[in-house]
């Protein structure tokens, strides 16, 4: 949030999800290399090494993809979006090691540059046959590299969320390349069509997953607009008991993305879009009295969507009422941080 | 492959002039468009080097545009 920047914002759960993941990772690497050395025990620590970072930095790219939509189709993952910034920087680490390695082992020992060398030492980019698959990992891993670079809170901010957005957005094209890196690769390399059978399945996986949410996504909204009754500006969303206590309910209304929280009797609106990273605000939790944005933890007051002192992040607010148990939200947005009255839930 | 070696030669003068233009932005000019650096230690000036570096271009830009406006 905006005060002085630190080099790595970790708290007591980011701590836990990087040592879960940290054990998953080493867990991985072991298995990986006790099998490699049981079905290839004259294998180079070199080729072990690519061989485990390789499949593990794609297995990391796939899961991280994966996480988005599986949070909105079972909120139960949700956690798993909480700190995905470490795990996509741990994912370029473990793929930067494994392209270091691949132009140590095979572009570095000759007479030209080994840059030059992963681009020009098989010139079939007309064949799909012998396609130079490196390339196409290298790229993926330039665009892992300019995301990971940029992760840190300063460029967010200095590049503006709308460029980082689409800067970030980048990582799909580099998981199309992977996907052709692999593929392209195991037929070149491979006899075992056991590994594209593995990238089939997991792209497979992904597109199934954002149609999925993004079906459901449409289905709550038309569900949402065919409910929705209007009156003196105001529609009617939902039963005030329809939200859990310190959860929200998330509407669409007239062009604006509308967080409802409930809590201590009462319910609020703000706008549902965090201004960290632009983080589903309605799909975290009101802890300790502020709203609690799931991507990265950022807070705002439910009643006014300012951030709690040093912080000042704000949130436009909108005006609710409760008649009859129904809550009814006016869309028409306040300026940022204003502070707005909570309806009060009756008994 | 003539063009390539020509088009690596340009990629590495552009990531040359980066590093002398990360360097000291990292230590002297972020802080000039971006308040929250003041006070920022060593890893965290270091940790912003990779990407100051690659978007050299971009920053500069950023930084005489701040310092035209002075905001």
């Amino acid at each position: 949030m905006s005060v002085n920047y630190t080099t790595v914002q970790w708290n007591r759960q980011k701590r836990r999800y990087d040592r879960i993941m940290g054990g998953i990772i080493a867990l991985y690497l072991l298995t990986f290399t006790l099998l490699q050395l049981a079905f290839y025990p004259l294998i180079s620590p070199e080729t072990l090494i690519i061989r485990a970072t390789g499949t593990l930095a794609f297995i990391m790219l796939q899961f991280i993809l994966c996480i988005g939509p599986m949070a909105r189709l079972d909120h139960r993952f949700l956690p798993l979006l909480y700190n995905r910034r470490h795990l996509g920087v741990t994912t370029f680490l473990i793929g930067a090691v494994h392209g270091i390695f691949n132009i140590i082992q095979f572009h570095s020992l000759g007479y030209v540059d080994p840059i030059f060398s992963v681009f020009a030492s098989n010139t079939h980019y007309g064949s799909l046959q012998d396609f130079p698959f490196q390339v196409l990992g290298f790229f993926a891993l330039l665009i892992l590299f300019l995301m990971a670079a940029t992760s840190h809170d300063f460029w967010l901010k200095n590049l503006s969320p709308r460029w980082w957005k689409s800067l970030h957005m980048l990582v799909y094209l580099a998981y199309g390349l992977l996907v052709f890196h692999v593929m392209l690769g195991a037929i070149q390399l491979e006899q075992s069509p056991m590994w594209i059978g593995f990238v089939g399945f997991g792209l497979f996986t992904l597109i199934s997953l954002h149609l999925m949410a993004a079906g459901v996504e449409k289905k709550r909204l038309q569900e949402q607009m065919d409910k929705a009754a209007v009156g003196e500006g105001f529609y009617q969303v939902c039963s005030a008991e329809d939200i859990p206590e310190n959860r929200a309910k998330m509407v669409y209304l007239e062009g604006q993305n509308i967080a409802v929280f409930r809590y201590d009797g009462k319910v609020s609106a703000v706008n549902n879009i965090c201004r960290h990273q632009h983080g589903p605000i309605g799909e975290g939790k009101i802890v300790d009295g502020c709203i609690t944005c799931p991507w990265h933890g950022y807070q705002y007051l439910p009643q006014n969507g300012q951030s709690p002192p040093p912080f000042t992040e704000k949130l436009e607010t909108y005006d609710v009422k409760i008649v009859d148990g129904m809550v009814w939200v006016n869309p028409t947005p306040y300026p940022e941080g204003t502070e707005r009255p909570a309806a009060i839930i009756q008994a | 492959m003539y063009w390539l070696q020509i088009l690596l030669y340009g990629v590495y003068a552009y990531l040359s002039l980066g590093l002398i233009f990360g360097l000291w932005f990292v230590f002297k000019g972020a802080e000039q468009i971006d308040e929250n650096m003041h006070g920022a230690t060593w890893p965290t000036r270091l940790l912003l080097l990779p990407a100051s570096i690659a978007l050299w271009v971009v920053l500069l830009k950023k930084y005489l545009k701040h310092q035209r406006h002075g905001s």
